[in-house]
C-alpha cells in the first residue's frame, strides 16, 4: 500500500467525482445544444396520460445521487472498480448519442409552491432542463449502480434494486419522463451489464487495444513496401538500360 | 434463488482496510434512508419548519449520525 502513488491511493473519490461531474456536465452540455434545436419528439401514451402527478414521489426521485455513488465507495476490488466503471461511463456515452439523435421532451404541469415538497419539485424543475428524455439517465444509472451492488452483494443489491424501481415510478409520477423513457433507460443499464459483467467486453476491448500497435506496425510497412517498390524497380531497370547501353557502345567501338 | 449466494467480502470495503471509503458509504446509505424518511414525515406529518432545517437534517445531519453510528456498529460487531 505504501507504494502506491497518490491516485491509486484516492480512486474511489476521484473517479466518484469524475463521473458525476462527466454525468451532469454531459448531460447539461447536451440538454443545452438540443435545446436550441427547439425540435423534440412526444413520446407520451394514453397511459402516461393516466398516470397521476403526485409531487410526493420528488423524495424517491432525488435519492438517485446517492445511489450513483454508493458503489464507489463499496466496492474494494481494483479490478471490479475498473469494469464497473467502464460501465458507468458507456451508459452514459449510450444516452448522450440516443440524447443527440432523437431528442425527446415532455411537457411539465404547471403548480403552485405551497410547501416543503412543492418547493423541492419546484427545484428540480428549475435544475433540470425538460428535454434530454429519452431514454431517462435516472434509471440507466440507478440500475447500473444498483446491479452493480447486486454482484457482490445479493442482499444489498436488492434494497438498492428496491430504491431503483422507486426512482423509476417516481420520474413518472413527477412527470419528469415518459415510460417508454423508463424502459429504455432500464434496458441500456442491462444490457450494458450483461456485456461487462457477464460477456467480459472489456477483456476483448483490452486485447484488440494491446494489437493496435502491432497492426500499425504492419500496415506502416505494406504501405511504406507498396511505395517503394516502384520506385526500386525502376532505378534498377534504368541502371540497367544505362549498362546494357555501355556494353552495346562497347560492343560497337571495341577498344583498340 | 437470491439468498443462496453469499455476499463477496473479498470486494466489499469494510472498516478496517479504508475507513473513508466506509465512512462516505454509509453516509450515503444515511442519505437514501434520510431521503424516504422526509417522504414518509412530509406525506403523515408534515411539520412546520423552516426549509433550510429540513434541508440540513436530510443531507448532512441524519446521514453524518448514520455514518457514525455504522463506526459503533462496527465496533460492536454486529457489521462485520
Amino acid at each position: 500500500m505504501k507504494n502506491e502513488n497518490w491516485f491509486a491511493r484516492n480512486v474511489e473519490p476521484i473517479m466518484s467525482i469524475a463521473l458525476l461531474a462527466m454525468w451532469v456536465f454531459g448531460y447539461f452540455v447536451v440538454g443545452k445544444l438540443i435545446a436550441a434545436d427547439h425540435s423534440f419528439y412526444s413520446l407520451a401514451t394514453t397511459a402516461d396520460r393516466r398516470l397521476p402527478f403526485v409531487p410526493y414521489f420528488v423524495y424517491p426521485y432525488v435519492a438517485l445521487y446517492p445511489v450513483f455513488l454508493l458503489p464507489f465507495f463499496l466496492v474494494r476490488d481494483r479490478e471490479f472498480f475498473k469494469v464497473f466503471g467502464w460501465s458507468y461511463v458507456t451508459v452514459m456515452i449510450a444516452c448522450y448519442l440516443v440524447f443527440w439523435n432523437f431528442p425527446v421532451a415532455v411537457e411539465r404541469p404547471t403548480f403552485a409552491v405551497v410547501d416543503f415538497t412543492t418547493w423541492a419539485l419546484n427545484l428540480v424543475y428549475k435544475l433540470d432542463v425538460p428535454a434530454n428524455c429519452f431514454p431517462s439517465m435516472h434509471a440507466a444509472m440507478s440500475m447500473m449502480a444498483a446491479l452493480t451492488v447486486f454482484t457482490i452483494d445479493h442482499r444489498r443489491g436488492v434494497w438498492v434494486i428496491f430504491v431503483t424501481l422507486m426512482i423509476g415510478l417516481s420520474a413518472l409520477l413527477v412527470k419528469q419522463h415518459y415510460i417508454a423513457d423508463i424502459l429504455a433507460g432500464f434496458g441500456i443499464a442491462i444490457l450494458t451489464y450483461h456485456a461487462y459483467f457477464r460477456q467480459r467486453i472489456h477483456e476483448a476491448i483490452a486485447e484488440d487495444l494491446r494489437r493496435v500497435p502491432r497492426r500499425i506496425d504492419q500496415a506502416f510497412e505494406d504501405a511504406l513496401e507498396r511505395r517503394l517498390e516502384p520506385l526500386i524497380d525502376r532505378k534498377i531497370e534504368e541502371k540497367l538500360q544505362d549498362l546494357l547501353a555501355k556494353v552495346e557502345a562497347a560492343r560497337r567501338n571495341p577498344p583498340k | 434463488m437470491l439468498h443462496a449466494r453469499r455476499p463477496d467480502r473479498n470486494k466489499i470495503v469494510n472498516w478496517d482496510r479504508n475507513k473513508v471509503s466506509w465512512l462516505i458509504y454509509h453516509f450515503l446509505v444515511g442519505e437514501i434512508i434520510a431521503v424516504y424518511a422526509l417522504w414518509l414525515e412530509e406525506f403523515f406529518i408534515a411539520a412546520p419548519s423552516p426549509i433550510w432545517l429540513k434541508v440540513t437534517l436530510t443531507t448532512s445531519v441524519f446521514p453524518a449520525c448514520c455514518a457514525a453510528g455504522s463506526v459503533w456498529l462496527y465496533k460492536k460487531g454486529w457489521l462485520r
